[in-house]
């Protein structure tokens, strides 16, 4: 077709100013003004709830600060694995999107302070999150051990360390990179990245065990802490995407970005959606297939009383239609369309996680409770957001010194 | 279009992979549609260059994968329910959810196999012969040649001014190719 796109054009041409100082500050107030929102919402609606009977206060306000904390922690851990992969991998995906995994990442200092309520809550919230491990029969006396209040506290301790210490070195070298004052900072990035990857990969494992799956501690799945991890690379990854594209009809993206890129951007997003299905499934298949009475319990909590409508809702709309969508190139080639591909994902990861973490409550038939998940959700990305755009307005939008940015931004 | 009997087209020769990436489109924005570009690797962008976007490949695959599924799928059900049912467990006959990997695995292996044999169809091989060949020169395609191409049936084709087009593309030679 003689009227087709070529590569030599970049794409969007309505291209603003780049943002401002006082367009900065504008979102900021909006993500302060957020989170104070939604703290007041989720104690009000607590408070409520609580007196018309209707939950199963303190625990249900723990849970439900755990969904709304489990999906920005995802946001931030998935972007710390993201700076990691693109330092092994190269590309120019990873050096456009670089700074913003950066201020993701940056974004695990006020998560490890956001962490602290539900540490005062394990002792309502899990079974066996007792300060004193809970006499139990010998079978699972390790278990209660493992996953009694003082081991939770001390790991969850260990993984922010980790997690903070990893963002922390990628964010001096960087800097230095920036202020030209380190010798070698690529290499060092790029030598920390693989061991950096392993060290997520071992952390988030033993993380989600403690913080997810013993909501259930009779249950357990191998495949679970995979699942947890491909769902924060997803939402690290679909979050980056949404903050990118937005920017991305401003300098210094404007201009830069060619077909190619969008098309990257989009395969990686198809790849990952696929990872998550093929992770969620197999461990549905597996646990289906075996039926046996200590895996099965979990499914059927999440396959009646309305979830059964929640799991098809899940298998269409965080699998099926982006799945569908993200093969077009007319999807991953267009601003908004792929925008909006990359916020439905964002949204059906907060029912994806809803949908793993509540049912393991009884609701008593009450079903006014999503609006707390909500409110949790709406503060902690208040302070998430608050914490993020301060960290990314606080440098040049591309790793300016990197060697391979003139490589990245070439068009053809 | 000008009657060239004889004549397959004018094969022009660059220096390296940028040179043939913009000849092809000034080519393109000079309206040309028949032509085609030759190089010992792919480079990326070439065929947009050329405005060669829209294949019917996509369309050909999406099919494979989803005949390949409908067998998949249809042979278990075929095989566990309708053909020869068995109570195993107390399981449905109908147990859909274990016949997934097979169901996906029969849509990766059309899909992939529509891919190989309709890339080849479409592009007409195996052909052992191209009035190109006829070009001693082209054989450097393979090696460290890059060629562009416009074929005489090109509706804008014209012997001359087709030539000193081409000329003024900055090439190492332009060549006429025989039929």
């Amino acid at each position: 077709m003689s009227h087709a796109i070529t590569t030599a054009h970049p794409i969007e041409t309505d291209s603003r100013p780049e943002v401002s100082a006082e367009e900065w500050k504008r979102v900021r107030r909006l993500c302060a003004l957020a989170t104070g929102a939604g703290a007041a919402a989720f104690c009000l609606l607590g408070l409520l709830l609580w007196m018309m009977n209707g939950i199963d206060a303190p625990k249900q306000l723990f849970v439900s600060y755990l969904v709304g904390f489990n999906y920005w922690l995802g946001c931030a851990l998935g972007g710390l694995v993201f700076l990691m992969l693109q330092y092994v991998t190269g590309g120019a995906w990873g050096i456009l999107l670089r700074r913003i995994f950066e201020a993701s990442a940056s974004t695990l200092v006020p998560l490890a302070i956001l962490i602290v309520p539900l540490i005062f809550g394990l002792s309502f919230v899990y079974e066996y999150g007792q300060w004193t491990p809970k006499p139990t029969e010998p079978k699972l006396a390790s278990k209660a051990v493992w996953l009694s209040a003082p081991a939770v506290a001390l790991k969850a301790a260990i993984f922010f360390a980790c997690w903070n210490g990893l963002a922390y070195w990628f964010r001096r070298w960087s800097r230095q990179q920036d202020e030209g004052t380190g010798v070698g900072t690529l290499d060092r990035c790029e030598s920390l990245g693989a061991p950096g990857i392993l060290i997520y990969a071992l952390t988030v494992t033993f993380a989600s065990i403690d913080w997810v799956m013993s909501l259930q501690p009779e249950w357990y799945s191998t495949i679970f802490p995979v699942m947890y991890a491909v769902g924060q690379l997803l939402n690290g990854y679909a979050f980056a995407l949404v903050v990118f594209l937005l920017l991305s009809n401003r300098p210094p993206f404007a201009g830069a970005i060619h077909p190619a890129h969008m098309r990257d951007f989009g395969s990686l997003l198809l790849a990952f959606v696929m990872f998550w299905a093929y992770m969620s499934f197999s461990q549905f298949l597996l646990v289906w297939v075996g039926n046996l009475k200590e895996e099965i319990p979990w499914y059927l909590l999440r396959a009646r009383g309305g979830w059964e409508f929640v799991i098809i809702f899940i298998a269409i709309f965080h699998f099926a239609v982006p799945f569908l969508l993200l093969m077009l190139r007319d999807v991953k080639e267009h601003r908004r369309r792929l925008l909006a591909v990359a916020i439905g994902l964002l949204m059906m990861r907060f029912l994806d996680l809803f949908w793993w973490i509540e049912p393991s409550l009884n609701h008593h038939g009450q079903y006014f409770y999503w609006m707390l998940d909500v409110s949790a959700w709406v503060a902690i990305g208040g302070s998430f957001l608050w914490w993020f755009t301060g960290t990314l307005s606080n440098r040049p939008l591309l790793p300016l010194k990197d060697p391979n940015l003139a490589e990245a931004l070439r068009d053809e | 279009m000008e009657n060239n009997p004889g004549l397959y087209g004018l094969l022009a020769e660059f220096e390296n992979p940028k040179a043939l990436l913009q000849a092809a489109r000034s080519v393109h924005e000079a309206g040309y549609t028949r032509i085609d570009a030759y190089s010992p690797f792919p480079i990326e962008g070439l065929s947009d260059a050329m405005g060669f976007r829209r294949t019917r490949m996509p369309l050909l695959i999406l099919i494979g994968g989803v005949t390949g599924a409908l067998c998949g799928f249809g042979l278990q059900y075929y095989c566990a329910v309708l053909s020869y049912p068995i109570n195993v467990a107390g399981r449905p006959l109908n147990s859909w959810p274990s016949w997934i990997p097979v169901t996906f695995e029969m849509t990766i292996l059309l899909a992939s196999l529509t891919a190989v044999f309709g890339l080849l169809a479409l592009c007409g091989l195996p052909m052992p012969y191209h009035p190109l060949f006829n070009v001693p020169r082209f054989s450097r395609a393979t090696r460290d040649g890059f060629f562009l191409c416009i074929e005489s049936l090109d509706p804008r084709f014209e012997r001359t001014a087709t030539r000193d087009f081409l000329a003024g593309l900055n090439p190492r030679e332009v060549l006429e190719v025989p039929q």
